[in-house]
């Protein structure tokens, strides 16, 4: 049976549970975590100065501004939550809409220039470079769900109601319409199709920003 | 190496006189002074001043370079990049040179073209699942080397000269000189024995 015949999973399986009620409390350290996960792959000491050099770069203002809109969604403040929606392109260029899910560790490229829709859930932990875009089914019910420590290179776009595992490095360029829910993958191509699969440990000790083992040897997990 | 004030300038005129020809244009001052305002040129001019101060621990007007080309042109090129004259830009639209690339005099990046090393971690053909290939270096890129736009290059590659590598084509191996390489990814389409004129 081909990944794309089997069963879509709930977001459950990426990690993330029902739907949460999020507080500004819960919004803050999901964006701590964030930084926490960027600076480790960064391999720079989390000093206030770092921090503030790091607030300029329209990746890292995008994934605060994100999280703020993911709080005032869940508060059903919608036209706040639309507010920032719009901020965030201003300032980024990138369309991350409020109403998606995205565990801890999210980290985007320093150029910003990512879309994320409101029907995508993503897993803990996962890179995303410049102008990936991660849209579901026009019109579908079913969500776009990656698992943790998923790596979308450079203009990658995910469409559709597909499932993609924990591990999934989905390489540049390449447009993803099925499913790939084995853990550990690596796809490319146009549409993409499997290349390799690898040991999850090897994946999650893995730094997608530097090209190299983690410095630690250990998960990027916050 | 430190880039001195003398050769920062003799890059941009370099850099300029490339696109003057590519627009087929006589190069003048006043000419000069117009391309400053298209994005093209002012992203490289950016990142040329850029290269400039952070050589000469003028980290903070770095910086603003850096940061004004990732704010208006969504494009990061990093100081430890070593760019040859005639480096040529048409849309600054999402360009990324990463630490340690080095490209070759005359290239042409249309838009969204990526430099950098691999972030992807692949199992090693010997022993698949064990070991695994290091992603670790980056792309050397000769002269006269045309990038369509969406393409990209990662790894410790070599791009030999007079390539032409097309739209959206992610290239993750070594290319001999004068190839026409497509796809995702790449492949090779045509090789010429010459070098075109």
């Amino acid at each position: 049976m081909q990944d794309s015949e089997k069963m879509i999973p709930t977001p459950a399986m990426a990690g993330l549970g029902p739907e949460p009620v999020m507080t500004l409390r819960e919004a803050l350290r999901l964006f701590r975590a964030d930084m926490v996960r960027r600076f480790q792959l960064r391999e720079l000491p989390m000093t206030a100065w770092n921090m503030s050099k790091a607030f300029m770069k329209p990746g890292v203002m995008g994934v605060f501004l994100l999280r703020v809109g993911n709080w005032l969604h869940a508060k059903n403040r919608r036209i706040a939550a639309r507010l920032v929606e719009r901020l965030i392109f201003l300032v980024t260029r990138s369309e991350l809409q409020p109403g998606s899910r995205i565990g801890p560790g999210l980290v985007l490229a320093d150029e910003g220039t990512v879309g994320i829709t409101a029907r995508a859930r993503i897993g803990a932990n996962c890179t995303i470079f410049g102008l990936a875009t991660i849209i579901p089914q026009e019109g579908g019910t079913v969500d776009t769900v990656l698992g943790d420590n998923c790596v979308l290179g450079r203009r990658v776009r995910v469409y559709g109601a597909i499932a993609l595992g924990d591990g999934t490095q989905i390489k540049d360029n390449s447009v993803v319409l099925t499913s790939f829910k084995r853990p550990g993958m690596i796809v490319s191509g146009i549409p993409a199709r499997r290349r390799g699969q690898l040991p999850l440990d090897l994946v999650m000790s893995w730094n997608p920003l530097q090209g190299r083992p983690l410095r630690d040897g250990g998960s990027a997990t916050p | 190496m430190r880039q001195s004030y003398r050769e920062t300038r003799h890059l941009i005129r370099a850099d300029i006189a490339w696109r003057c020809l590519f627009e087929r244009k006589r190069v003048t001052r006043l000419t000069a002074l117009r391309l400053m305002f298209h994005p093209g040129v002012a992203t490289v001019v950016l990142f040329r001043w850029q290269r400039f101060f952070d050589d000469h621990h003028l980290r903070v007007l770095g910086s603003v370079c850096r940061w004004l080309n990732l704010v208006m042109f969504t494009s990061a090129y990093s100081s430890r990049a070593q760019i040859a004259g005639g480096f040529l830009v048409v849309h600054a639209v999402a360009n990324y040179v990463d630490d340690g690339v080095v490209i070759g005099p005359r290239c042409v990046f249309f838009s969204q073209n990526s430099l950098s090393r691999s972030p992807f971690i692949e199992p090693s053909p010997g022993a698949p699942g064990d070991a695994v290939a290091a992603g670790g270096g980056v792309p050397l890129v000769e002269n006269d080397v045309v990038f369509g736009m969406g393409a990209c290059a990662h790894g410790n590659i070599r791009i030999s000269a007079l390539c032409n590598i097309g739209m959206n084509t992610l290239v993750d191996f070594s290319t001999a000189p004068c190839s026409n390489l497509l796809g995702v990814p790449a492949r090779v389409t045509t090789q010429k024995s010459a070098a075109p004129e």
